[in-house]
């Protein structure tokens, strides 16, 4: 074992924690490309072919779907266990790093005090970069979950007032006293 | 630098705490004048327009709405459905980037340290190819310890400004974050638009509002509360999974004698090996072994005599045939012949130097490592390192004869430096300090007054020779150290080569 174990664990986490970044990005922007799409043909009147595309999507727009669906309930959170699993990666090539260290620095072999070294500059490179690459890829979701949150209430206000219509309209065809909705 | 990028991280914590707060507070203000203000539709505009950024459209919007008279129903689903599709803060990019510049501000100090303890170990590498035996330890210790103390500092203050960073993830998280302020302006909206048209119904927002209210459930506090528990139980645990590991950091001491020649021998059943707690150098396992005590006298494992009772000097010695076939091995074509010194503890001087005179008038000795167990780093099967200091039985032909030696002599309690000189310095043989300070002293001198010479040479002279064997190899020892301390660090010694002057 010598220093270009290092250098090429440094070369190799940094572009993991590079790619990992840039697929949570990628996915990001295509829900959120593909809810605002939704969310205007569902505005636009065509809400049920835009909850047709919502099923054929990805398990991430469950909450959409249910918008859609005229659902009168919370939004729900959006499934972040993709988002979870990216940020444990992160710190993985750091995991690695010190398991190569530990092994290679343990054995009695002449290149030690480069290895120690190498392992020392590998340390400083990589604690940063997978530092803020967790903290990257959890901004990344925290803005998807917004942005999808903000497209349920959008649904949803157009649901509630539909309930709302539609219960005024039932009152005044049964002859009923309009009471105030509020009044529950 | 470590010192400076650390002073930088706690000034960016501080100031990005100190903005946490001070946003919140300031967007609590904006927005309670936001409430009073609604009495007065009229007014209610110029005042949204002074709310902080991300409040400022929707508020104008809502405050515009009112002014025109629209429903109030309407206004207010419109005013919920925009502060819930608003970015409140910063956007992705800028967050991205923060995040980035606070993961590398937050680590720099770490990083700093980190790469000045790599660049040590390498010019401590490049020190030590020229060097060989303790002094390359010195040497390469000397370059690397101050390097690792700003290294430890480093972590540590890194481990503070980590736990800063919680606290102010902690303050965002309760203070900022998005839900946070998108139901802080909701409740604004509502409490304007009852304070505006009080009596008016509302039966869209009132139940959107309801269904978008946060959770009150005990689900998130007692989920939080199990995370922290678990996550304080990890730490603790690693902990204490890890207390051996910084202990033996702790303790000083440093794994650094060749596995080889830890304990190269088996001692003779029933010897006292004297210890002594620094100084010496590993074994050299080629030489012969004579061994004193603690019931006979053997070279290179044949019999040379037996020992008289309380290990008085033996009144014959002789030199058989086998004990001749058994050195000549060693000797390999040179005349003189150097060994392992190993003596019980218990013998007196007079009883060695009388077996050392034997050997040197009968087969040339010229040189003794005098053997002693070191007081750390016992190896697999629990025996004792074992390390040894040269001594010379005659004055080295490298000695300038017209400079006075470094000289120490020994007698009952006491040793002194230099007895004969004008700055003799006397220590007594009791208490924790005498080691350290005898090492300091006849180092100083001997690097001193060495000179041209690579080898560091000191006198030994005995003032009583009944004085035991133990007495004098701890002192010998001592004398040797490199530690600086009265405990072992596991450091061969500096060198030393000893003489006997009588």
């Amino acid at each position: 074992m010598d220093a270009t174990g290092a250098w090429s664990i440094v070369l190799a986490g940094t572009l993991l924690v590079a790619g990992l970044f840039a697929w949570c990005a990628r996915r990001a922007r295509a829900t959120t490309t593909t809810v605002t799409r939704l969310v205007d043909l569902a505005l636009g009147g065509r809400a049920d072919e835009a909850r047709i595309q919502a099923r054929n999507a990805s398990a991430e727009l469950g909450p959409v779907l249910d918008a859609l669906g005229g659902e009168l309930a919370p939004p729900r959170r959006r499934p972040y266990w993709r988002d979870a699993v990216a940020a444990a990666l992160t710190p993985l090539p750091l995991v690695i790093l010190s398991v190569f260290a530990f092994t290679g620095l343990r054995s009695a072999g002449p290149d030690r005090v480069e290895l120690a070294s190498a392992v020392l500059i590998a340390l400083g490179i990589l604690l940063p970069i997978c530092a803020a690459g967790a903290f990257a890829i959890i901004a990344v979701a925290r803005h998807t979950d917004r942005s999808m949150r903000g497209s349920c209430v959008t649904l949803l206000a157009r649901n509630v007032k539909g309930a709302v219509d539609a219960e005024v309209a039932d009152a005044l065809r049964r002859g009923a006293n309009l009471r105030d909705p509020r009044g529950d | 630098m470590a010192t400076i990028l650390l002073f930088c991280a706690v000034l960016c914590e501080t100031a990005l705490f100190a903005f946490i707060v001070l946003s919140a507070l300031r967007e609590r203000a904006a927005l309670a004048r936001f409430v009073r203000a609604a009495v007065d539709p009229d007014r209610l505009k110029d005042i949204a327009m002074q709310l902080p950024g991300a409040f400022r459209a929707p508020a104008t919007q809502f405050a515009g709405e009112l002014a025109r008279k629209g429903s109030l129903d309407d206004l207010v689903t419109q005013a919920v459905a925009n502060a819930a599709n608003t970015t409140f803060g910063l956007g992705l990019a800028e967050r991205v980037g923060v995040g980035i510049t606070l993961s590398f501000v937050v680590f720099a100090p770490l990083a700093s340290a980190m790469f000045g303890a790599a660049a040590s170990i390498g010019e401590a590498g490049e020190a030590a190819r020229a060097l060989s035996g303790p002094m390359l330890f010195l040497e390469a210790k000397g370059q690397i310890d101050p390097s690792f103390g700003v290294l430890d500092a480093a972590v540590r203050s890194t481990a503070f400004l980590l736990a800063g960073g919680v606290v102010i993830g902690a303050a965002h998280w309760w203070l900022l974050r998005s839900e946070v302020r998108e139901a802080r302006f909701v409740l604004a909206v509502l409490r304007a638009a009852i304070a505006a048209r009080p009596g008016a119904t509302a039966p869209v927002s009132g139940r959107l509002t309801q269904l978008l209210a946060p959770e009150r459930s005990l689900g998130p506090p007692i989920a939080a509360f199990a995370f922290f528990f678990a996550a304080l139980a990890a730490g603790w645990l690693s902990l204490f999974a890890t207390s051996s590991i910084r202990q033996a950091n702790a303790a000083d001491v440093y794994d650094v004698w060749p596995s080889d020649v830890r304990a190269p021998f088996k001692t003779p059943l029933g010897m006292s090996i004297p210890p002594s707690s620094g100084g010496g150098e590993p074994i050299n396992a080629t030489l012969a072994t004579l061994a004193i005590g603690p019931e006979r006298i053997e070279v290179a494992g044949e019999l040379l005599g037996d020992l008289a009772p309380a290990f008085a000097p033996p009144g014959r010695l002789e030199v058989a045939p086998a004990v001749e076939r058994a050195l000549s091995s060693f000797k390999r074509g040179s005349t003189e012949l150097e060994v392992n010194l190993l003596v019980h503890a218990d013998v007196p001087m007079s009883t060695v130097i009388t077996v050392l005179q034997f050997m040197r008038n009968t087969h040339n000795l010229r040189r003794a490592h005098a053997v002693f167990a070191r007081g750390v780093a016992e190896d697999e099967e629990g025996r004792r390192l074992l390390a040894g200091v040269v001594i010379q039985l005659v004055p080295p032909v490298t000695i300038d004869p017209n400079k006075r030696p470094v000289t120490v002599q020994l007698s009952g309690s006491t040793v002194t430096i230099d007895p004969a000189g004008p700055d003799a310095t006397r220590l007594e043989r009791s208490g924790t300090k005498w080691r350290t300070q005898l090492a300091s002293v006849v180092q100083k001198k001997a690097l001193a007054s060495r000179g041209d010479n690579p080898q560091v040479w000191v006198a030994a002279r005995l003032a009583e020779e009944d004085l035991t064997y133990g007495s004098f190899v701890e002192v010998l020892g001592a004398a040797d150290s490199t530690c600086g301390r009265d405990s072992d660090c596991g450091v061969p010694g500096l060198g030393i080569r000893y003489y006997l002057d009588r």
